[in-house]
C-alpha cells in the first residue's frame, strides 16, 4: 500500500464522491416515499434507519478501493457536499451528517491500523452505526425514545449499514478486483 | 534540437505494444504517424510525452528531449518543452471554462498574474479564438476544444507538440483549419507529430510520414505518399433486388432534429430505415454519426418525430425497446456486464433471442475462427483492444436483437479478424433476418456485405449507391 | 466581508448549534434572516421558489413524524415536531445562503489558500466535478447495455456501481494524464492568480453572529 495520494487517486476518490452525491440526491425523494409508506403503519421512526446504509456507502467504498488513510472520511464528505450543491433536501445539514458518517466509517479502518482492509470494512459498518447513532441520540432526539425502541432502531440501522455499506460495498469491490482494472497501479 | 527515442519498448501487462522503436522528431518539422486503431499510436505518444511509466505503461529504452532524459524531468518542467493533445477532447480539461483552464495550467509553471493574462491572450489569438476566453467547455464543439487545447500547450511554451488523433471528433472544415494551423506552426519552428488513421489533407503539408507497423515505425518515402490517399475510389452498390417500395420500414424519420451540445447535427425531413439487410452509414468525421446512432438507440434526446414500428421511439418502454434493439457501443467495455469471458458468453447464450441458432457447436466454431478460444476465465477488461472488440460483437450477435446498430465494429481489428468479423455479421444477418445499421470509416472492407448506403453530409442523410472507399 | 471559507465555517457552526438545541424561536429567526438575505442579494425568485419546493415535503415529514409519533406529552410532541420541521427549513436556507453566488471552484480555491489544503486535492476534486453531467449519461447507457442483454440492473445489485466505477477509473486516468501533461506536479509549488483572503471583519462578524445566537437561545422560551 502506497500512502502517497497521487493526482489520479484523488480524481478517482472525487469521482466516487460525485457518483454518490447523485445517488444521495436521488435518495432524498426515496426517503420521503419510504417515510410516508411506513407512517401508514406507524413505523416511520424507522425510515432513517432503513435507508441510512445507502447514505453511508461512499466512505467505505472509497477506503476499500483506494486503501488509503482518510479516503473514507473524504469520500463521504465529498458525497455530502455534492448533494448539498445539487440542492438536496437537507441543505447544510447534509455536510454535518457527512462529517459524522465519514468519521464513523473511517474509524473502522483506523482500528485495524489500516492494515486489514477486509476486517476494516466490517468494523466500519459497526463503528459507522455506533457513531451515527450516538449523534442521532442528541440531534434527532432519540434520547427521548424508550429503551426497547432504541434497541430496535439500532438493530435496524446496523442491518441497513451492514447490507449497503458492508455487503454491497464488498461485492462491488470484489467485481473490481476480479476485473483487474486497478491491479497494475 | 529534437526529441529522440532509442530502442524504445512500451508494454502493458508485459505485452509489448511498441518494440525496439527509434524515432527522431526535430523542430520545424511536421510528421504524420499513421496506423490502424490498436496499433499503438496513443501508446507511443504517451511514452514520448513522458507519461509512462507513471500512468501504467512499462517503458524501456531511452527518450531524450534536447539531450535531457525525459524521465528526469518533473511534469512542470516537461510541460514547457513537450505537450500532448489527447484523442478525446472532452477528457483533457480540468476546469469548466477556458480562462480557468489557462490559469490552472500556467499556475503550474509558477507564472504571475500578468504573465498568465498575457500568455493566455497571445495563445488564444494564435489559434483565432480570442473571443472564447470566457466560454465554458460544454458549449464548445469538438474542433473548438481541440483548438483551445492547442492554444493551451502553446501558452505553456512547449516546442514539441504531439497530437493523438486530434480530429476524431472534429468536423471537416475545422479539420482543414487545424491542419493549416499545424503547418504554420511547424514553419515557425515547432516540432509537431500528428497521429491519424485518415491521411486526408496531410500530404501537401507534412515533412515526414511514418507508418506504425508490427510495433515499430516504417518511414514512407515521399514518392509513395500518394498511394495512401485513399477514399478516392468509388464503388457502386448493386441495386437491391426488390424495389424499395416493397420493403418493410423499421424506422421513420419526420422532421427529426438532433442537437449535440449547442450544435444542430441532424435536421432530417423524411427518411426511412428499411427492415432486414445491412445499411452502411458514412459521413465526414464529426458530422454526428455517433449522435444519430445514440438517438436511434434511445440514448440521446431528439425533437420532431422518430418512429420504430410506427411508435415514437421515446414512447417505447425501455425494456421492450431494448428487447428488440441493440447498440454496439463504440467503446467495447461499455458493453460488458460481467467479469470473465465465460461469464459473458454464458449470459448471452442464456438470454439470446435466437437460442435455436446459437448452439454450443456454432459458438465454439466462431470462437475459434475469432481466435477467442482459451480465454475462458480471463477478465474481459484485460483483453487487448482487438479481442475486446471481437468479443463485444460476438456477444451482441448472439443476443441477436431484431435491430442492431454497430458503431465502428471494425476498429482495432487486424486484417484477418476483419474478414472473420464481416463473415460473422453477414451470416447472422442472413440467417436471422436482422436489421443492421453500421457506421464505419473502413468502407473498403464493408462495402462487400452491405445492401444499402446512407450518406450523411452537413445535417442530413440520403441514400446513395456510390460508396467512397 | 466573509470569504467562502469563512462562510462555510459559519454555516457549519450554525448547523451544529441548531442540531444540538431545540429552540423553535432560534430556528425561525435563522430561517427569516437567511430568507431575507436571499431576497436582498437579489437571488432569482424562481430559485428561491425552488428551495421552498425542496423544503415542503421534508419539513412537513419531519414535523409529522415527531408530532404524531413522539413519546412525550402532546405539548412536548408538538414542540419537538416544530423544532425538527423548522430545523430542516434552516438547513435548506442556510445551505442556499452558503451556495449563493459561490461556485465549488471558489470554495475549493479558498479552502486551499486559507486552510492549506493540498493542490492535488483541490485540483483533483475540481477536475472530477466536470464529470457530474457525464455520469448521468453513463448511468443511462449502463442501464441500456443491461436491457440489451435482457438484464435489468437494479440499484441494490453491485453491477450498476461497478460499471460506474469502470467509467470513473477510465476518466480519472485520462484526466490525470492531461493535467500532468499540462504541467501539474504533485507537491510542486504553484503561483496563485487570485487571492482569497479571510478578512478580519469577517471573523468579527462571525463572532457577533454566534454571540447573537446564544443570546436568542438564552431568551428563547419555545
Ligand atoms: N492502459 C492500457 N492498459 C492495457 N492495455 C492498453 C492500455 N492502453 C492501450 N492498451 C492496448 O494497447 C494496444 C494499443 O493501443 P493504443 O496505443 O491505444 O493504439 P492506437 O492509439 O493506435 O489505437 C491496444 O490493444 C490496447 O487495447
Ligand atoms: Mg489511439
Amino acid at each position: 500500500m502506497k500512502q502517497k495520494w497521487t493526482l489520479q487517486n484523488v480524481i478517482l476518490l472525487a469521482l466516487i464522491g460525485v457518483i454518490f452525491s447523485v445517488i444521495y440526491w436521488i435518495m432524498d425523494p426515496v426517503y420521503q416515499i419510504v417515510n410516508s409508506g411506513l407512517a401508514v403503519i406507524g413505523l416511520q421512526a424507522f425510515t432513517n434507519e432503513i435507508t441510512l446504509g445507502v447514505w453511508m456507502m461512499a466512505g467505505p467504498l472509497a477506503s476499500y478501493i483506494l486503501k488509503k488513510i482518510g479516503a473514507g472520511f473524504i469520500g463521504e464528505m465529498l458525497g455530502a457536499a455534492g448533494e448539498m450543491f445539487l440542492g438536496g433536501s437537507y441543505g447544510v445539514g447534509t455536510l454535518l451528517s457527512g462529517f459524522i458518517q465519514g468519521i464513523g466509517s473511517e474509524l473502522g479502518f483506523a482500528l485495524t491500523g489500516y492494515k486489514n482492509w477486509f476486517a476494516g470494512l466490517w468494523l466500519s459498518t459497526l463503528t459507522g452505526t455506533v457513531v451515527s447513532f450516538g449523534w442521532d441520540l442528541f440531534k434527532s432526539g432519540y434520547i427521548h425514545y424508550k429503551l426497547g425502541l432504541l434497541v430496535a432502531l439500532f438493530i435496524v440501522r446496523y442491518l441497513s449499514i451492514f447490507f449497503f455499506s458492508g455487503v454491497l460495498v464488498h461485492l462491488i469491490a470484489k467485481l473490481l478486483d476480479r476485473s483487474k482494472l486497478l491491479s497494475h497501479e | 534540437m529534437a526529441i529522440t527515442a532509442r530502442n524504445l519498448t512500451v508494454a502493458y501487462r508485459d505485452q509489448a505494444i511498441i518494440d525496439d522503436l527509434n524515432l527522431t522528431l526535430e523542430k520545424k518539422t511536421l510528421t504524420l504517424l499513421m496506423g490502424p486503431s490498436g496499433s499503438g499510436k496513443s501508446t507511443l505518444l504517451k511514452a514520448l510525452a513522458g507519461l509512462y511509466p507513471q500512468y501504467g505503461g512499462q517503458v524501456s529504452g531511452k527518450i531524450e528531449i534536447d539531450q535531457t532524459a525525459i524521465a528526469t524531468l518533473k511534469a512542470n518542467e516537461r510541460a514547457k518543452r513537450v505537450a500532448l493533445l489527447f484523442q478525446n477532447p472532452d477528457d483533457q480539461f480540468a476546469m469548466p471554462t477556458v480562462r480557468e483552464e489557462f490559469i490552472f495550467a500556467l499556475e503550474n509553471l509558477e507564472l504571475d498574474k500578468d504573465e498568465i493574462d498575457q500568455k493566455t491572450a497571445w495563445a488564444l489569438e494564435k489559434v483565432g479564438l480570442t473571443d472564447f476566453i470566457d466560454r465554458s467547455f460544454v458549449t464548445l464543439s469538438g474542433g473548438e476544444m481541440q483548438k483551445v487545447a492547442l492554444a493551451e500547450v502553446l501558452a505553456l511554451g512547449a516546442d514539441y507538440l504531439l497530437l493523438d488523433e486530434p480530429f476524431a471528433a472534429v468536423d471537416s472544415q475545422s479539420r482543414e483549419d487545424l491542419q493549416v494551423l499545424l503547418q504554420q506552426l511547424s514553419q515557425e519552428g515547432y516540432g509537431i507529430l500528428v497521429s491519424d488513421h485518415d491521411p486526408a489533407g496531410y500530404f501537401d503539408k507534412i515533412s515526414q510520414f511514418y507508418q506504425l507497423k508490427e510495433k515499430a515505425l516504417v518511414l514512407v518515402p515521399e514518392n509513395d505518399w500518394s498511394q495512401y490517399d485513399y477514399q478516392k475510389q468509388t464503388v457502386v452498390l448493386k441495386p437491391a433486388a426488390e424495389s424499395d417500395q416493397a420493403q418493410d420500414t423499421a424506422y421513420r424519420f419526420d422532421n427529426l432534429r438532433i442537437q449535440n451540445g449547442e450544435r444542430l447535427v441532424l435536421d432530417q425531413d423524411i427518411l426511412q430505415i428499411f427492415a432486414a439487410g445491412i445499411t452502411l452509414l458514412t459521413g465526414p468525421n464529426g458530422v454526428g454519426k455517433s449522435s444519430v446512432l445514440k438517438t436511434l438507440a434511445r440514448l440521446h434526446r431528439y425533437e420532431g418525430s422518430l418512429t420504430y414500428q410506427e411508435q415514437e421511439v421515446h414512447a417505447w418502454k425501455p425494456r421492450l425497446y431494448f428487447g428488440q434493439v441493440g447498440l454496439l457501443f463504440q467503446s467495447a467495455s461499455d458493453q460488458f456486464l460481467n467479469i470473465t469471458v465465460d461469464e459473458e458468453l454464458d449470459q448471452v447464450m442464456a438470454k439470446s433471442h435466437h437460442a435455436d441458432f446459437w448452439t454450443k457447436e456454432i459458438l465454439d466454431q466462431w470462437l475459434s475462427d475469432l481466435h477467442l478460444t482459451g480465454l475462458g476465465d480471463q477478465s474481459v477488461y484485460t483483453l487487448s483492444g482487438g479481442q475486446q472488440k471481437k468479443l463485444q460483437l460476438l456477444l451482441m450477435l448472439i443476443m441477436a436483437p431484431q435491430v442492431l446498430f454497430l458503431d465502428e465494429p471494425l476498429a482495432g481489428l487486424d486484417e484477418q479478424s476483419v474478414a472473420v468479423v464481416l463473415n460473422l455479421i453477414q451470416t447472422c444477418q442472413q440467417a436471422l433476418g436482422l436489421t443492421i445499421l453500421v457506421v464505419s470509416h473502413q468502407t473498403r472492407d464493408l462495402v462487400n456485405i452491405v445492401d444499402r448506403h446512407l450518406r450523411y453530409e452537413q445535417t442530413a442523410m440520403a441514400y446513395q449507391e456510390e460508396v467512397l472507399v | 466581508m466573509m470569504n467562502a471559507t469563512q462562510r462555510m465555517i459559519l454555516a457549519l457552526a450554525i448547523s451544529l448549534e441548531i442540531s444540538l438545541t431545540k429552540s423553535v424561536t432560534l430556528n425561525v429567526v435563522l430561517f427569516s434572516v437567511a430568507f431575507l438575505l436571499l431576497l436582498i442579494r437579489r437571488q432569482p425568485l424562481k430559485k428561491i421558489g425552488l428551495y421552498v419546493a425542496i423544503a415542503i415535503i421534508p419539513v412537513l415529514g419531519s414535523f409529522w413524524s415527531f408530532y404524531l409519533y413522539g413519546q412525550g406529552t402532546a405539548a412536548e410532541n408538538l414542540h419537538f415536531g416544530l423544532v425538527m420541521g423548522s430545523r430542516v427549513l434552516v438547513f435548506i436556507f442556510i445551505g442556499a445562503w452558503l451556495t449563493m453566488g459561490m461556485t465549488p471552484y471558489v470554495l475549493l480555491a479558498s479552502l486551499r489558500q486559507n486552510l492549506k489544503m493540498s493542490a492535488t486535492f483541490t485540483y483533483g476534486i475540481l477536475g472530477a466535478l466536470n464529470f457530474m453531467p457525464r455520469f448521468k449519461q453513463a448511468f443511462s447507457s449502463i442501464q441500456a447495455a443491461g436491457m440489451m442483454r435482457g438484464e435489468v440492473l437494479r440499484w441494490w445489485q453491485p453491477t450498476l456501481y461497478f460499471k460506474a466505477l469502470v467509467h470513473a477509473i477510465k476518466w480519472s486516468k485520462n484526466l490525470a494524464m492531461a493535467m500532468t501533461s499540462h504541467g501539474f506536479q504533485e507537491g510542486a509549488s504553484r503561483s496563485a492568480y487570485r487571492d482569497y483572503p479571510m478578512a478580519k471583519s469577517g471573523w468579527v462578524l462571525i463572532v457577533l453572529i454566534l454571540i447573537a445566537l446564544q443570546v436568542i437561545l438564552f431568551f428563547s422560551r419555545y
